[in-house]
């Protein structure tokens, strides 16, 4: 269980001053169920998403997993943890396996588990056809495959995914929205974020609805759509955010 | 900071680098060819000036036959072609380069008058000029220690004042002189800008494709990576004025022996140089960096970089500018050290106290540079500012 307490981050910008990107957001990350954080843009989720990465450190509030604050032992933790967003890049000039490789090694993958589950990604994603070129060459989403292969060379049991289907085209799309409903069946703790309302309906079970930094509501979308009569998502989100405004 | 996750990082890194085109070009190709271009384009110059001072056909015109057969009689070095012309016409002549010059011979009272028509603007008559010069005054020293002669002067009268002139230099090192002037400038600038490209490609390149979140993200700390990234940086440096040095050695070498420049490096020395520029390359390397790790984008990046080049390449040009001396007044002020150093190195005479002090203070500076380096790397603002 991963949670997220009373996370504020604040950055101060040289002549520009502080920009409170969240402000107190609290939420609950159940193993085997898929978290989706929503809001516009700017409303602090690849925020909250890279300090849950431990990429940034929180101004507030912290995080735990199984009890524990992520904090203590950031390496420890980003060992068991996938990251990935829709601007990722991979390194253009290597073949996928150097790319899938490298972050092995950095993540001290024993070389037999790294060549195995490369194996094993190979096949899941269907990218055999795609490893005899440089990272430089595929498209967008051949990369974004790459990307997803380089999360998982570790097995990790965190998933983080920032709108990983940003720029995708529909069967992109659905290989990544496949292989995330994969992972929830394997018990994984999942969170990611987008701005497609649909898809969030389509995957999520739980969401935190983000705007201007603020958590407006965070639970199961279940609930929140009965309570709502079960008007379409888009409408709740403008409700909600109405309310706020 | 665990040495293998470095290792993995530098491996890749020198992986990366070596495949990009772009940076074999910049960081082999023009080290390796930019000194025998700039070499053999002095040399061709110098060389073809020279021909055109010492053996071109000199185009005098004259007005009498008598004049002529004078004036010839003491030019006898000059390859001239004579030409004779009227005295109205001499301005034309001149204007239309047809003529280098007009000479005329008179004699008045005593003396022997010679009256040179030309454009003082016309530079390859300036320097004919010269040769004309000279040979009259050979003439007029001839003529003068025989009038002594006759009057009785005793002839050893011209030597009452003798100048001798022992060189204690060496040809050897006669000749290394123009090496020990140009290689430490080049070698200096070579190294920083071998050290841009991958300082800049692994910082803020990597921000702004897009790789950098996944590393930071990686169960590594931001020290390894900047470690892991500093040190391909610096062997990126090294490997470009090793091409340099080895390009600049070979082109000295290659030279007709002939040649006033014409230097042999000795590998020893080779290798003492390139001692020498490593901890040109590991403060570069730092400080580039650094620099670069601060940027939002590569654009910002080199816009930083330019002018902080231009401002190395004051103090590396003391090797080439007379009057500054590997002495203490010197051995505190970086890059002037490490340029003055690399100068005796070629000279072949290195004071023992100044290469210490150059050394310590090098790496003191980069480590000053790593440090800052770290921090700024480690600021979350710096890290994702581009956004
Ligand atoms: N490293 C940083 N330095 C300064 N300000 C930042 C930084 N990262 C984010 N911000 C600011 O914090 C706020 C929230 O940004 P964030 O990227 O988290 O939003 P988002 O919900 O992911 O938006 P989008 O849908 O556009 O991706 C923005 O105002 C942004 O400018
Ligand atoms: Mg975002």
């Amino acid at each position: 269980m991963l949670e997220v307490k009373d996370l504020w981050k604040r950055f101060k910008i040289p002549k520009k001053g502080i920009v409170e990107a969240v402000k107190g957001a609290s939420f609950t990350v159940t193993p085997g169920r898929i978290f989706g954080l929503l809001g516009p843009n700017g409303a602090g989720k690849t925020t909250t998403l890279r300090t849950i990465a431990t990429i940034f450190s929180p101004s507030k509030g912290d995080i735990l997993y199984k009890g524990k604050s992520i904090f203590d032992d950031k390496l420890a933790h980003r060992k068991r943890l996938g990251f990935i967003s829709g601007n990722t890049g991979v390194y253009d000039r290597l073949y996928p396996e150097e790319v899938a490789k490298y972050f092995g090694k950095l993540n001290l993958v024993e070389d037999h588990l790294i060549k195995s589950r490369f194996k094993e990604i190979v096949e899941m994603l269907n990218m055999g056809d795609i490893l005899k070129s440089r990272c430089g060459k595929l498209s967008t989403g051949e990369k974004q495959k790459v990307s997803i292969a380089r999360m998982l060379i570790n097995d990790p049991e965190i998933l983080i995914l920032d709108e990983p289907t940003n720029g995708l085209d529909v069967i992109s799309s659905r290989t990544i929205v496949n292989f995330i409903k994969e992972s929830k069946g394997k018990g994984k703790t999942l969170v990611l974020s987008t701005h497609i309302l649909s898809e969030a309906e389509y995957l999520c079970d739980d969401v935190g609805i983000m705007h201007k930094g603020e958590m407006l509501y965070s639970g199961d979308l279940k609930e929140l759509r009965s309570s709502y009569k079960d008007i379409p998502l888009e409408s709740v989100f403008f409700k909600l955010v109405g309310e706020e405004t | 900071m665990r040495a293998g996750i470095i290792w993995s990082i530098f491996k890749k890194e020198v992986l990366d680098l070596v495949r990009d085109k772009r940076s074999i070009i910049g960081v082999v190709l023009i080290p390796l060819i930019a000194m025998p271009l700039l070499m053999g384009g002095v040399s061709v110059f110098m060389a073809s000036r020279m021909k055109k001072v010492t053996q071109e056909t000199v185009n005098i015109g004259y007005l009498t036959a008598e004049e002529k057969a004078h004036m010839n009689a003491i030019f006898t070095e000059v390859d001239i072609n004579w030409v004779l012309i009227k005295r109205e016409d001499i301005e034309q002549f001149l204007k239309d380069k047809k003529l280098h010059f007009v000479a005329e011979f008179s004699t008045e009272n005593l003396s022997e008058v010679y009256t040179f028509h030309y454009d003082k603007a016309n530079t390859s008559s300036d320097l004919k000029f010269r040769k004309l010069r000279n040979a009259l005054g050979d003439y007029e020293n001839v003529l003068i220690k025989e009038i002594l002669v006759e009057h009785g002067v005793p002839d050893n009268i011209w030597d009452t004042v003798m100048v001798k002139i022992e060189n204690i230099a060496s040809e050897e090192k006669m000749k290394s002189m123009f090496l020990a002037m140009i290689l430490p400038y080049m070698l200096i600038l070579i190294t920083m800008s071998g050290a841009s490209y991958p300082a800049t490609d692994l910082s803020v390149g990597e921000k702004e494709r897009g790789t950098l979140e996944t590393l930071l993200a990686a169960s590594i700390l931001r020290k390894e990576i900047v470690i892991g990234k500093y040190l391909t940086t610096v062997l990126v440096a090294l490997v470009s004025s090793a091409s340099s040095l080895i390009s600049i050695s070979l082109t000295f070498r290659l030279l007709p022996s002939s040649s006033q420049f014409a230097a042999q490096i000795s590998f020893q020395t080779m290798i003492t140089a390139f001692f020498a520029i490593l901890p040109v390359a590991m403060i570069f390397s730092a400080l580039v960096f650094a620099i670069a790790s601060f940027a939002k984008s590569m654009k910002e990046a080199q816009g930083y970089i330019g002018p902080l080049t231009m401002a190395v390449i004051f103090p590396a040009m003391v090797s080439i500018f007379p009057g500054f001396e590997a002495d203490m007044s010197t051995v505190f002020i970086p890059i002037v050290n490490i340029s003055l150093l690399l100068k005796n190195i070629i000279l072949g005479d290195v004071r023992g106290y100044y290469l210490i002090i150059t050394l310590l203070e090098s790496f003191l500076l980069a480590g000053f540079f790593i440090i800052m380096a770290f921090r700024l790397f480690d600021r979350e603002s710096v890290i994702f500012k581009g956004e």
